[in-house]
C-alpha cells in the first residue's frame, strides 16, 4: 500500500510539471490565466480521484470551492451548471431499485438461476452473463453485482465449477450491460440529458452495441477458460446451491415487492413513451420514486438510508466543476485542438473519442470522463454531424470499466470476492484479461460504428 | 401536463399531509418529499422557479453543520462530555445541569436537531448504565436546546430558512434574539435544577468505559481520539468564524461551505464515514418543504391562504401567538414554509418576521411535538406514550418558555424588532 506521504510527493511533482507546462502555454498566449488556473484545479481533482488520495466526492467539492475562491465562477453559475435532470434520473432509479432489493427481488432471480438443471458450465456462464447484463441495463450495476456474486460463488462451490470464469464473466457483463439503456450507467443519463436522446434512442443505438460486445466477450471467455469449464456440473447439488445462495439474504416483503416492481415497470413505460407524453426521464423517475416512497410502507426508511447520497453529491459537484471549467473556454479550446489533430473527419473523430474516452475511463471514474467530454463533443458535433460520436462515448465509458480490478465497481466486487475465497488472481493477471477484452471489444465497436453510421467516405 | 388545481385543493392537501406526518412521524421525510414532488409536477412549476439560490444557501448551511456534527459524533464528543462529568464524581443533579449547559452552547451553533438527535441517544445509554430515570435528562436536553437555538441563525432549521429568506445575518440574529435565548435558557437550567426529582447522591463511576462502549462497533479508540480533537478544533473555528466571516464580507453559507469542504479534505480517508453519518433524509424533508412553499406561491393558493390567515397574522402579536401555538403542534420549519409566502404577500415588516422566529422557537421548546428532533428523541423511550410525555414535558417547559414569551412581548412592544 502506498502511504499518504508518497501520494503527496507524487501529487506535488505532478503539480509542478503541469504548472510549468501550463505556464509555458500561457507565456505563448495559448491559454489565459483563468484557463491555467482552471486546468490546474481540474488536473488536481482528477489525480486525487485516480490515486484515491481523497474520497472522490471530497476531491470534487474541493475543486468546486477552489474555482470559486479563485474567482473563476460564481456560486450562481455553478448551480446553473448542475443538470438536475441527470440527478433526478439517478435518484429516482436508486429509490426504486433499492426498494426492489429490500423487498427481495434479487433473491427471486438468484433462486431461479440456482434451480436451473444445467450440466454445461459454459451454458451456466452464458445464462449468468445474460441475466447480469439485462439486470444492469435496467438496474444499478453495483447492486446487480453485489447480489449476483454470492449466487455465482454458491453455484461454483456446490456444483463443481471453477469460480474464475463465472465471476469474471459476471464483471464483464455488468459493465457491458450498463451500455444498453438510458438508465444503465450514469454517463448514459448525462449524455441523454445533454443531447436529448430518449430511452428508445438508446434501445435502437446503444443496445445493439451492448449485445455485440456481450457476444464477443462470451466467445472470448469460452476460448480463454475452456480448460477450466470442460467438466460437467453436478446437478444433484442444486438444492444445496439454493440454500447457500439464500444465506444472509433479507426477508421478502411481498407488498413492497409488488409496489416497487409495478412502478419500476411503469417507469420503463414512461421512458419508452417519453416522446409522446413529453415527460422528461428525470421527472418520470422522481415521480415514480415518490409514489413508491408514499406507498412503500415502513421499509422505505431503510431505502432512504441505503441510497448512495455521496454519489449524487459527487455527480452534482462534478457537473458544477465542469460547468466552471467550461465557463473559462478551456473545453472549447480542447475541442478545437481535437479537430486540428483529426481534421473535420467523422471517422477519425469517432475513433479518437472511442479510444481516448475508453482509456481514460479505465484509469479514472467514467463519470468525470463523460462530464468533460460531453461539452467538448457538443462543440465538435456540428463539424461532423453524426450521432455516432455520442454512441462511441456511451460505449467507451462502459468498456473502460473492464480493464483493471479497480476500473469499475463490479470489477472491485468480483476481484475482492475471488481473493477472499482464496482464488489467487493477481492484479496483473486481471489486467491482462481486461486488456484483451478491452481491445477486442473496442475494435469490434469501432468497426460497428463505421459500418452502421457509414463513416467510410468522410 | 399542467393541471389546473384549485388553491383549496392544494391547501387541503397540505393540511392532510401535515396531519399524516404528525401521526406517522417516522415517515415524515418521505411523505413530505413525495407530496412536494407530486405537487411540483401537477402544478408544472418551472425548474428556474424551484432552483432558487436561497435553497442552495439553506442546504449548504445544513450540510456543513451536519458534517461538523458528524465529526463530533464520530469523536464521541457527547460521550466525552458525559465521561468528563462522570469522572468528576458529580451528583446526578449537577450532571443534569452540565448536560443542559453543553446542549445549550452546542445547540446555539450547530443546529439543535443534530445536538438533540445525537445527544439524546447517548443519554439513554448513560441513564441505563448508572441506573437512573432518563426522562429528566432527555426533557432538559430537548427544552434547553430549543431555547438556546433561538439565539443564532444556525441554531435551528427554521432560523436558517427564515434568516436566509429575509437576508438576516448571523450577527443580526445574535443581536436581536441572542439575549432572549440566553435569559430563557438560564432560567430553564436553574428551574430544572430545582424541579427535577433526582437523587442527589453521588453516582458510581461507570465501570465500563462509556465511550468505548458506545463506539465499539463504529471506530477504534485511536480513530475516535483523532475525530474528537479534530472536531473540537473545527467547532471552535466555526463558533468564532461565523460572526467574523460576516465582518469580512463572506456570506454565512459560503463560510460554512468552506469549513465543510476543509473538514472533509483535511480529514483524509476517515471522511467516508462522515458521509454515512449524515442524515440525508432530512435534506429530502427540507427540499420537500421548500418545494411546497414554492407550490403555494406559484398557485392560486397563496391568495386564499393569505385571506384565511390574515386575521391570525395581521399584527406582530398575532403572528407571535399563532406561531407559538402552531409550532407546538407541528415542526417550526413546517410552519415557516407556510408563513413565509403569507408574510411576504402581506408585506409584513421586520417586527412580524421576528415575531414568527420567536414564536416558532418557543413553540418548539414548549411541546414534545414542537420539533421533528423532539419526536425522534422521545421515540427512543421504550413504551413511549405521548399522553404521559406531554404532562411531564409541560411541567418542565412552561415556566422558562413563559419567561421568554414575556421578554419577547416587551421587546416587541418597545419596537426593538422594528415598528409594529
Amino acid at each position: 500500500m502506498v502511504n499518504e506521504r508518497s501520494y503527496s510527493t507524487v501529487l506535488f511533482i505532478l503539480g509542478l510539471i503541469i504548472s510549468y507546462y501550463l505556464g509555458y502555454l500561457q507565456g505563448l498566449g495559448i491559454l489565459t490565466e483563468e484557463q491555467v488556473k482552471a486546468t490546474i484545479v481540474f488536473a488536481a481533482v482528477l489525480v486525487m480521484i485516480a490515486t484515491e488520495y481523497r474520497h472522490r466526492t471530497v476531491a470534487v467539492l474541493s475543486g468546486v470551492v477552489a474555482l470559486w475562491l479563485l474567482g473563476i465562477v460564481s456560486a450562481e453559475e455553478m448551480v446553473e451548471a448542475i443538470d438536475f435532470e441527470v440527478i433526478g434520473v439517478l435518484f429516482g432509479a436508486m429509490i426504486i431499485v433499492l426498494s426492489m432489493e429490500k423487498a427481495g427481488f434479487f433473491d427471486i432471480i438468484g433462486d431461479f438461476i440456482a434451480r436451473l438443471p444445467i450440466k454445461s458450465p459454459f451454458a451456466m456462464i452464458v445464462i449468468f452473463s445474460v441475466t447480469t447484463a439485462i439486470l444492469s441495463a435496467f438496474l444499478d450495476n453495483v447492486t446487480t453485482s453485489l447480489f449476483m456474486v454470492p449466487i455465482a460463488l454458491a453455484i461454483a462451490k456446490t456444483r463443481g465449477i471453477r469460480p474464475l470464469p463465472l465471476l469474471y464473466s459476471l464483471a464483464i457483463s455488468a459493465n457491458i450491460g450498463g451500455m444498453a439503456t438510458l438508465v444503465g450507467d450514469p454517463p448514459n443519463i448525462m449524455i441523454a440529458s445533454a443531447v436529448g436522446f430518449s430511452f428508445n434512442d438508446f434501445l435502437i443505438h446503444a443496445a445493439p452495441m451492448s449485445i455485440i460486445s456481450l457476444t464477443i466477450s462470451l466467445v472470448l471467455i469460452y476460448f480463454l477458460f475452456r480448460g477450466e469449464i470442460k467438466e460437467k456440473m453436478l446437478v444433484k447439488r442444486i438444492k444445496r446451491a439454493e440454500e447457500v445462495a439464500k444465506e444472509e439474504r433479507p426477508q421478502r416483503d411481498t407488498y413492497l415487492l409488488v409496489v416497487s416492481t409495478m412502478f419500476f415497470l411503469v417507469l420503463l413505460v414512461l421512458f419508452v413513451l417519453q416522446d409522446f407524453i413529453k415527460i422528461k426521464p428525470g421527472e418520470s423517475a422522481v415521480i415514480t420514486a415518490s409514489i413508491v416512497l408514499l406507498l412503500g410502507g415502513s421499509k422505505v426508511v431503510k431505502v432512504l438510508q441505503s441510497i448512495e447520497w455521496d454519489v449524487l453529491l459527487f455527480l452534482g459537484g462534478l457537473l458544477a466543476l465542469v460547468g466552471g471549467i467550461e465557463h473559462t473556454g478551456l473545453l472549447s479550446l480542447l475541442a478545437q485542438y481535437i479537430v486540428e489533430i483529426t481534421g473535420p473527419n467523422a471517422f477519425n473523430i469517432v475513433s479518437l473519442v472511442l479510444w481516448l474516452s475508453a482509456s481514460l475511463s479505465a484509469i479514472i471514474d467514467n463519470i468525470p470522463v463523460a462530464a468533460v467530454l460531453i461539452p467538448v463533443i457538443k462543440e465538435i458535433y456540428p463539424i461532423i454531424g453524426t450521432d455516432a460520436v455520442w454512441w462511441s462515448l456511451v460505449a467507451a465509458t462502459a468498456l473502460g470499466g473492464i480493464v483493471t480490478p479497480i476500473s469499475s465497481v463490479p470489477n472491485i466486487i468480483v476481484y475482492t470476492s475471488l481473493r477472499r475465497e482464496g482464488y489467487q488472481i493477481t492484479f496483473a493477471q486481471f489486467v491482462r484479461y481486461g486488456m484483451l477484452f478491452f481491445t477486442v471489444n473496442l475494435i469490434t465497436i469501432n468497426v460497428y460504428l463505421i459500418v452502421r453510421y457509414g463513416l467510410f467516405g468522410l | 401536463m399542467s393541471l389546473d388545481i384549485g388553491g383549496e385543493v392544494i391547501l387541503a392537501g397540505i393540511l392532510i399531509i401535515y396531519t399524516i406526518t404528525v401521526i406517522k412521524s417516522k415517515l415524515k421525510a418521505t411523505i413530505i418529499f413525495a407530496f412536494a414532488v407530486l405537487l411540483a409536477f401537477l402544478l408544472h412549476i418551472p425548474g428556474h422557479v424551484l432552483l432558487d439560490i436561497r435553497f442552495f444557501e439553506i442546504l449548504t448551511i445544513l450540510f456543513s453543520l451536519m458534517i461538523l456534527a458528524g465529526v463530533l459524533k464520530r469523536g464521541v464528543f457527547y460521550g466525552f462530555i458525559l465521561r468528563f462529568f462522570n469522572k468528576k464524581q458529580l451528583d446526578s443533579k449537577k450532571i443534569l445541569m452540565m448536560i443542559a449547559v453543553v446542549s445549550a452552547i452546542l445547540s446555539a451553533f450547530i443546529d439543535n436537531v443534530l445536538v438533540v438527535y445525537y445527544f439524546v441517544g447517548l443519554l439513554f445509554i448513560y441513564a441505563k448504565e448508572v441506573n437512573i430515570d432518563p426522562k429528566p435528562f432527555v426533557y432538559t436536553t430537548i427544552i434547553v436546546s430549543n431555547l438556546a437555538a433561538l439565539g443564532t441563525l444556525t441554531g435551528d432549521i427554521s432560523n436558517i430558512v427564515l434568516g436566509v429568506w429575509r437576508g438576516y445575518s448571523f450577527l443580526t440574529f445574535l443581536q436581536k434574539a441572542g439575549m432572549i435565548a440566553l435569559i430563557s435558557t438560564v432560567v430553564a437550567i436553574i428551574y430544572m435544577y430545582h424541579v427535577c426529582k433526582l437523587e442527589s447522591t453521588n453516582i458510581d463511576v461507570v465501570e465500563k468505559d462509556l465511550v468505548s462502549k458506545v463506539v465499539e462497533s463504529e471506530t477504534t479508540h485511536e480513530e475516535t481520539k483523532v475525530f474528537l480533537y479534530y472536531g473540537i478544533i473545527v467547532l471552535i473555528i466555526t463558533i468564532f468564524g461565523m460572526p467574523l466571516s460576516e465582518i469580512l464580507g463572506l456570506s454565512l453559507s459560503s463560510f460554512l461551505g468552506l469549513i465543510a469542504v476543509a473538514i472533509l479534505f483535511l480529514g483524509g480517508e476517515h471522511m467516508k464515514e462522515i458521509f454515512e453519518d449524515i442524515r440525508w433524509e432530512y435534506f429530502l424533508y427540507l427540499i420537500g418543504l421548500l418545494t411546497i412553499m414554492k407550490g403555494i406561491v406559484y398557485s392560486t393558493s397563496i391568495d386564499m391562504l393569505t385571506e384565511i390567515t390574515k386575521p391570525l397574522l395581521s399584527s406582530p402579536y398575532s403572528v407571535f401567538f399563532t406561531s407559538l401555538i402552531v409550532s407546538s403542534i407541528i415542526d417550526d420549519v413546517e410552519l415557516s414554509v407556510i408563513a413565509i409566502p403569507v408574510l411576504t404577500q402581506l408585506q409584513a415588516g421586520d417586527a412580524a418576521w421576528w415575531a414568527l422566529i420567536l414564536g416558532s422557537s418557543f413553540g418548539s421548546a414548549l411541546s414534545p411535538l414542537g420539533a421533528y428532533s423532539n419526536i425522534l428523541a422521545l421515540s427512543q423511550f421504550s413504551g413511549y406514550k405521548l399522553k404521559d410525555a406531554l404532562k411531564d414535558f409541560f411541567k418542565l417547559s412552561i415556566p422558562p418558555v413563559a419567561v421568554g414569551i414575556v421578554i419577547s412581548l416587551i421587546l416587541l412592544n418597545i419596537g426593538f424588532f422594528g415598528d409594529i
